[in-house]
């Protein structure tokens, strides 16, 4: 176990530094940084400038190097719009984040959970039927729409919660469940196809033949089973979540985390702070897969088995 | 006791009565009807469309629907912040909606397919070396990378075709190694190997065959996530740039006027989340269609539904 | 309440599996009783309804299929009624299936999944079950039933999760088990030892046996009466005896001729010719017509019904065999 863990780590140092990588690659060889950067009137003076004060200069190779080693040492350098480091913005907007993933994430999660084993039940019958309709309607709603749709139904309309920004738990409503939107749906199809898969396995049927009652086969055989399934495609959408849905609906809430901020430093052409924030998401993404690993190990006493001998 | 699958007979009615078995579904037949309208705006856009989607008329600005005080049949659907007429503009965005998934997706399937192949059929280290990439690539941070993509290279028609073709290539890559990994343990491909069929035989005869299938049902569910990606990048204003259309671009610049003019974000994404519902739901149904077992267990919950029997 | 002096009685059962290309009549008026004791074995080829009948005596019938008609009574109250069919299975009914890697779940610890019956069905605490469910293990011959109780299916052996399955299906103190083809996936070794089990513990036990299976060497020794199936009907029954010695239906004979004995010397196995027949088309004559040896017109053109004859037997036969052709001397030891 401490071995494969170590493997993982190692595996999740590699994905990040390539990812970082990539990011280098297209900034500097496909991107002109600097033309980015600067503003249409520069002069050739303010071009050299700037390419000096970034170490743009220097050979590619050497670039690259100092670039990986600063990145392991959570240096990106400083934030042309902040004129501060960049890693320290990204960390001071991190929390807002991470409380509006936690809330849309938990909120997609159980209520898919709870779609997907009550349809997965019964499957044909009409609470199926409206569970997959809706859920497929959940899949298919363009989130920033959903959004805007919210405000003007919920915040304008009814007035029961503010438009935008944040502070307290009313805040927090809209932005939450338009995230989490799309997560019920693949949540709820995944489970519910889970269900069905382990409800028609023979060891389920003997189990109903030995006396096993139907309560306990749904809640303890078939959803430790369909749990496992689970868990994988939850560690994807945690990872969807924070790498996509986030900035899309932070940016329509003008919510202060760290998606509104790259999509800020995008507009201010601020390069560096967006890769510092592509640097943090990428840490938090491998972070998630190795944890759905240890949770999908600590659930399947199969993969424990093959992982331990 | 399994009921028995009649070999030859039901197989002549599948393929006989591919297009009733469409029509009968009522999910399949709303998700081609979809696919139809849009096929349709997008290639004669500028017959349906009432009016010149393009057209200023500062006369005419921010006119409501039809259906509202002030609304006219005019502008069915209102017209925008510059007079323009919603419907026509949501008529000629169907184009976009259906050119970059059309792009992405044959860009991401060819270049997947032909991964999966090479890594499922050579195997062992080849194999371990592009799955090993394909696993990196899934965990990279799609959409915030996507965005700095664009950010950095410019958002044009292109770029945004080949970095969301980027985001979705290791799907078919994966799907396409699995298929044939089994394909291959099929007896028949075994004693193909063995009598010393070519390898390009063997690919094209036995295994390209099974991959047909499932491959078009996976490229039809990801059309429906590279629209969604289209419209939310060209929503952030780093897809679509006008004065091409793009019903996430109108959204965007709907935006502006959400409280007084609610219809210019509503149609468009209206005709976003219809179109997507209806690829969806097309892919669900190829997916049943596609596979003899499942549909024949949906016939038998049709056809006995209110059985004491279910357990 | 209907009455019923029997333990299991099943009356003309019908059930029926719907498809999109017809119905498949699976089981066909099928009628038979169980009494406590007995030992009754199940015979016929996959597809002729046999285990069908073994789901349907425990309420298990599942959609697509449906009992379209009959009854089954158990005590005389009726299996049919969801409720009673709940409260009986696993508690005065149980059941043996044919894989049993594959009848536990893989991913919930053996102990569990021995318990959670108990705890249903008799009233009794979880810490007292695992003491019962150990007690079982060791009763079944599997050794430190302490440590195999916190193991997964995975980590037994076929056979050893054989013994497993079978001491769940024990654990409430049944009445009746059922053994659909309990030996089936196991190697033949293993097959001996489990059927040696199912036997001794049904003596120990004065259980009510019935054991379904396509292999007239596994009833040989464990069952003292037999049914033949065929295309979900009753071909023929008798004691065992009887059918192995002077089989009146050809099928039976056909089916003792396909099956490999250490009692009887012969040269060959010979294989019954053709195919069951497709249940979705209701056949006028007898089933077994296009694969009968005897058969004539008449065989074609009517149904023969399961006609009681000498001593408790029973056959359904136009032109049955006269008995002399049956294969053979003793069936007792007789065991493949």
């Amino acid at each position: 176990m401490g071995r494969y863990l170590l493997k993982r780590l190692s595996q999740a140092v590699l994905v990040v530094i390539s990812v970082m990588v990539v990011v280098f690659v297209v900034t500097r060889l496909i991107g002109d940084p600097v033309a980015v950067m600067l503003p249409l009137e520069a002069t050739e003076e303010n071009r050299a400038l700037l390419e000096a004060q970034l170490g743009l200069d220097r050979p590619i190779l050497t670039q690259l190097a100092d670039y990986v080693a600063d990145a392991v040492r959570f240096d990106l350098g400083d934030s042309l719009w902040q004129r501060r480091p960049a890693m320290d913005v990204v960390l001071e907007r991190l929390p807002p984040t991470l409380l509006l993933v936690a809330a849309g994430f938990a909120f997609g999660v159980l209520l898919g959970v709870v779609i997907g084993v009550v349809s997965g039940m019964r499957p044909g019958g009409w609470v199926d039927r409206a569970a997959v309709t809706f859920v497929l309607l959940g899949v298919s709603l363009p989130q920033f729409w959903i959004g805007l749709v919210f405000i003007v139904f919920f915040s304008v309309g009814l007035g029961w919660f503010p438009t935008s920004g944040s502070g307290g738990i009313e805040y927090l409503v809209l932005p939450g469940v338009v995230l989490g939107l799309p997560v019920v749906g693949r949540i709820a199809l995944v489970t519910r196809s889970s269900m069905i898969d382990e409800l028609n396995t023979q060891h389920v049927k003997d189990a109903t033949a030995r006396g096993v009652s139907r309560a306990r086969i749904v809640m303890v055989h078939a959803m430790k089973g369909a749990g496992i399934a689970t868990i994988t495609i939850a560690g994807w959408e945690l990872i969807g979540v924070l790498a996509g849905g986030a900035v899309v609906v932070e940016t329509v809430y003008a919510w202060p985390g760290i998606g509104f901020t790259a999509m800020q430093a995008i507009e201010r052409h601020d390069i560096i702070l967006v890769q510092a924030v592509v640097f943090v998401v990428a840490i938090m993404v491998v972070t998630i897969n190795i944890i759905v690993d240890i949770a999908y190990t600590m659930l399947d006493p199969r993969v424990k088995f093959d992982r331990v001998s | 006791m399994k009921p028995a699958s009649a070999g030859s007979r039901s197989e002549r009615r599948r393929s006989g009565g591919w297009l009733m078995r469409i029509v009968r579904d009522p999910t399949a037949l709303f998700g081609v009807l979809v696919l139809a309208l849009l096929v349709a705006a997008a290639l004669f856009a500028p017959i349906i469309a009432p009016l010149d989607p393009n057209k200023q008329d500062l006369a005419a600005r921010l006119l409501p629907p039809f259906y509202a005080e002030g609304g006219s049949a005019e502008h069915l659907l209102g017209t925008d912040q510059l007079g323009r007429d919603v419907l026509s503009r949501i008529v000629h965005g169907a184009r976009i909606s259906l050119t970059i998934p059309l792009v992405s997706v044959t860009l991401a399937g060819v270049f997947g397919t032909a991964v999966g192949l090479l890594a499922g059929y050579r195997g062992g280290k080849t194999d371990a070396f592009i799955m090993r990439i394909v696993d990196t690539l899934f965990s990279f941070p799609g959409l915030l990378l996507a965005l700095t993509i664009l950010a950095v290279v410019g958002p044009s028609f292109w770029t945004l075709a080949i970095v969301l073709s980027l985001r979705i290539w290791m799907v078919f890559a994966r799907m396409t190694r699995g298929l044939v990994l089994s394909a291959r343990e099929a007896e028949y491909v075994e004693a193909a190997e063995l009598v010393g069929a070519s390898p390009v035989r063997i690919m094209l005869r036995h295994i390209a065959p099974n991959l047909t299938a499932p491959l078009l049902t996976l490229a039809v569910l990801e059309s429906a996530h590279v629209i969604l990606s289209e419209a939310a990048l060209s929503f952030l204003g780093l897809g679509i740039q006008p004065p091409q259309m793009s019903w996430g671009l109108d959204v965007a610049i709907g935006r502006q006027y959400v409280f007084s003019a609610p219809w210019l974000i509503i149609f468009p994404g209206l005709a976003i989340a219809v179109a997507v519902l209806g690829i969806n739901l097309l892919a669900g149904w190829l997916r049943v269609a596609a596979d003899p077992q499942e549909s024949a267990k949906r016939f038998a919950a049709a056809a006995d539904a209110p059985s004491a029997w279910s357990g | 309440m209907i009455r019923s002096d029997h333990l299991l009685e099943i009356r003309n059962l019908e059930v029926v599996f719907p498809t999109r290309d017809g119905t498949v009549q699976a089981v066909r008026g099928v009628s038979l009783t169980v009494d406590a004791g007995d030992s009754l074995g199940i015979v016929g080829e996959s597809g002729s309804g046999k285990s069908t009948l073994a789901r349907a005596a425990l309420g298990l019938i599942e959609l697509p299929g449906r009992i379209a008609g009959g009854e089954i009574l158990w005590k005389g109250r009726s299996l049919l009624d969801k409720r009673v069919a709940r409260r009986i299975r696993g508690r005065e009914i149980s059941m043996v299936s044919q894989d049993p890697m594959a009848s536990m779940s893989p991913i919930l610890t053996i102990g569990t999944q021995m318990t959670e019956v108990m705890t249903r069905h008799l009233d009794i605490g979880s810490r007292e079950a695992f003491t019962r469910a150990g007690d079982l293990l060791e009763k079944v011959g599997i050794p430190d039933p302490g440590r195999r109780l916190g193991q997964y299916p995975f980590e037994f052996s076929g056979g050893m999760q054989q013994r497993v399955v079978i001491a769940t299906a024990l654990s409430c103190d049944p009445m009746m088990l059922i053994a659909d083809e309990p030996t089936t996936a196991l190697d033949v070794t293993t097959q001996a030892q489990i059927l040696e089990l199912i036997s001794s513990l049904q003596k120990d036990l004065g259980l009510a046996l019935v054991l379904i299976t396509h292999d007239l060497g596994v009833v040989a020794g464990a069952c003292d009466l037999l049914k033949v199936l065929y295309a979900g009907e009753i071909v023929e029954s008798g004691t065992a005896d009887q059918l192995f010695h002077r089989p009146r239906h050809p099928y039976t004979a056909a089916l003792l001729g396909s099956t490999p004995r250490l009692d009887v010397k012969a040269d060959r196995l010979v294989a019954i010719e053709g195919h069951p027949p497709d249940l979705r088309q209701v056949s006028i004559g007898c089933s077994f017509t296009p694969r009968c040896p005897h058969a004539t017109t008449r065989c074609a053109s009517a149904s023969p019904v399961l006609q009681p004859s000498e001593a408790g037997r029973a056959y359904a036969c136009w032109n049955p065999l006269n008995g002399r052709e049956g294969p053979g001397p003793s069936h007792g030891e007789g065991r493949a």
